[in-house]
């Protein structure tokens, strides 16, 4: 597929799909080439066989049943039976795909204390940390806000993830820092990249406020930022993760270029 | 997915490429004879940008009312002093008579003496407060020579001795009596919220926080400065913050993150904070309390320039 937009190649660039649910996935991947965007973030494996048609990667995989997910996940030890057989099944399946990254959530504070938090998390995760290395995947937990869209949800700090990270100790094991996210949460958006870039698997977009378009009409100097992350060496995915409030390809396209530093 | 809320699509209208900066035709001033450098056309701002002394210090020179010429030459409507009460009278005077001249309006000064390691209105301390008062009381006349409306309030380092609702308290009950002094004089103090980073220790860092102050003290001459550097390393959330707290906001301070220089040189899209400010009517001052990114004459007009860029949303 031609690239038409001629990317400088410093940034990989992805896409969500769920920000373009109007869309086929069929023509959302037909689209994102064109644009030169290699992934598509978080689909499961049932979507693999479409990624593989148009030989797209999936910078983010996420497979989780509907019973877990955000709200639901490795913070609470009564959790850990269940989520091991799913990353169990599922860690395999990814990286007979070829994908590299799968993601995976705290869960709600719903009382549990920070310090808890990453006791609980910890003691999931480092079961299923063995299987990661021998498939040779990552395991990568999402920050989000706990303020706008995820009332209660724990993972909601930088510093809580980088704390989780360093506990498990595990290359394998990295932090999805979401600039939307952490811009609601925390600000200091560039500081943050610098200081825990080693930790960083992964990165999400979305303008602040609104999680709508990345361009002028929001906070944030997305310029600017994407620019401190090539500098940190990152070679991973930038995926775009807004609602696009204009014509979502056209919208899709001028983050991309803005991006593309 | 089902993981997340979709929100329903709605279109909205509006461009959304940067406006392209306007630059006039470069002339020589004719304010400050003898100056070699080059003027451009005197610019229309939208808001009430405040650059400081030492600012263009390359382009105007030393002296100070000369700076203050080359300010007003630039287009810049007002002009900030964190240290104008510690200049003489004689002083504080010229600079007050060339800016109403020039028809600029006078920003911050600093207020009082600031404890950056030690509690002084968060202990309650009786004879700290009395001290705080006492200067408060002398900025009033300060703010009556040089014209000024605001003067910035930091409420010093928190007490470790101290449950922080204490400390609150403490600090409402201090800012309620300076209120006293200031509300005949129509006189407004901001408090500023500063970064933990550079700054830690001290009481006052967020927005959220700054408005249950005020709030509390319940007066119209105790107001917030927010400082949209110190904001963005210490909770981000800019637009939404401004919102939330619009009614107790008095005055803004500008600099980018990181590097706290002028806009466009971080992680802050100030093209839409100021449009945003703008948005809502705001006809205070925008303080530039930051340092130039590059040395010179020309890292002084590039700050210019970088200006004249993120002012052009309308």
């Amino acid at each position: 597929m031609e690239d038409f937009l001629n990317l400088k190649g410093n940034i990989n660039h992805s896409v969500c799909r769920w920000c373009y649910d109007s869309l086929s996935l069929d023509t959302l991947c037909t689209e994102a080439k064109k644009l030169g965007i290699k992934s598509i973030d978080l689909l499961g494996p049932d979507d693999f066989e479409t990624l593989h048609k148009h030989e797209l990667d999936c910078g983010m995989v996420y497979g989780l049943p509907d019973t877990y997910g955000i709200e639901k996940c490795f913070n609470r030890i009564e959790n850990h039976d269940d989520l091991f057989e799913i990353y169990r099944d599922l860690i395999p399946v990814v990286a007979d795909a070829g994908f590299k990254n799968i993601i995976c959530f705290s869960g709600n504070r719903d009382g549990l204390s920070d310090a808890k938090g990453i006791d609980n998390c910890h003691l999931g995760l480092k079961q299923i940390m063995p299987l990661a290395e021998k498939y040779n995947v990552n395991i990568v937990i999402e920050l989000l806000n706990s303020l706008v869209d995820h009332p209660d949800y724990q993972c909601d700090h930088t510093e809580w993830s980088v704390e989780l990270c360093k506990k498990l100790d595990n290359e394998h094991f990295k932090i999805l820092y979401d600039v939307y996210h952490m811009q609601i949460m925390e600000g200091n958006i560039i500081s943050n990249i610098q200081k825990y870039s080693s930790y960083i698997g992964h990165y999400h977009t979305g303008g602040v406020p609104g999680r709508n378009e990345i361009d002028s009409s929001q906070e944030l100097n997305y310029e600017a930022i994407m620019k401190a992350i090539v500098k940190t060496g990152y070679s991973g995915y930038v995926a775009q993760e807004f609602i696009p409030l204009r014509d979502p390809i056209e919208s899709l396209r001028e983050a991309i270029i803005l991006c593309d530093v | 997915m089902k993981r997340r809320n979709f929100l329903k699509k709605s279109v909205t209208a509006g461009s959304t490429a940067l406006a392209a900066s306007t630059i006039g035709v470069p002339v020589i001033s004719k304010t400050i004879p003898g100056k070699k450098f080059k003027l451009f056309e005197k610019y229309q701002f939208n808001l009430n940008y405040a650059p400081h002394f030492g600012m263009f210090k390359n382009m105007a020179g030393d002296d100070l009312i000369d700076q203050i010429k080359f300010m007003a030459d630039v287009g810049f409507t007002a002009m900030e002093d964190n240290g104008m009460k510690n200049r003489t009278k004689d002083t504080q005077e010229k600079i007050a008579a060339e800016m109403a001249r020039l028809n600029m309006k006078m920003g911050v000064f600093v207020a009082h003496s600031i404890y950056w390691r030690e509690p002084n209105l968060t202990s309650g301390n009786k004879d700290m407060r009395s001290e705080f008062l006492k200067e408060i009381a002398e900025s009033v006349e300060v703010a009556k020579r040089v014209n000024a409306t605001w003067m910035t309030v930091v409420p010093g380092h928190v007490d470790l001795r101290l449950k922080i609702e204490y400390q609150t308290s403490n600090v409402v009950d201090s800012l309620k009596m300076a209120s006293e002094i200031l509300e005949p004089n129509n006189l407004i103090m901001v408090l500023e919220p500063l970064n933990f980073y550079n700054h830690p220790g001290l009481f006052l860092e967020r927005i959220p926080q700054a408005y249950e102050v005020c709030r509390a003290v319940g007066s119209p001459s105790c107001k917030i400065l927010d400082d949209l550097y110190h904001q963005q390393i210490t909770e981000g959330n800019l637009i939404p913050n401004i919102d939330h707290a619009w009614d107790e906001i008095a005055y803004f301070q500008i600099g980018d993150n990181p590097g706290r220089k002028e806009p466009t040189t971080g992680e802050i899209n100030y093209l839409n904070v100021f449009k945003h400010i703008d948005s809502k009517g705001f006809k205070g001052i925008m303080g530039m309390e930051h340092g130039n990114s590059k040395p010179g004459a020309e890292g002084e007009q590039a700050l210019i320039d970088a200006y004249k860029t993120v002012d052009s949303f309308k």
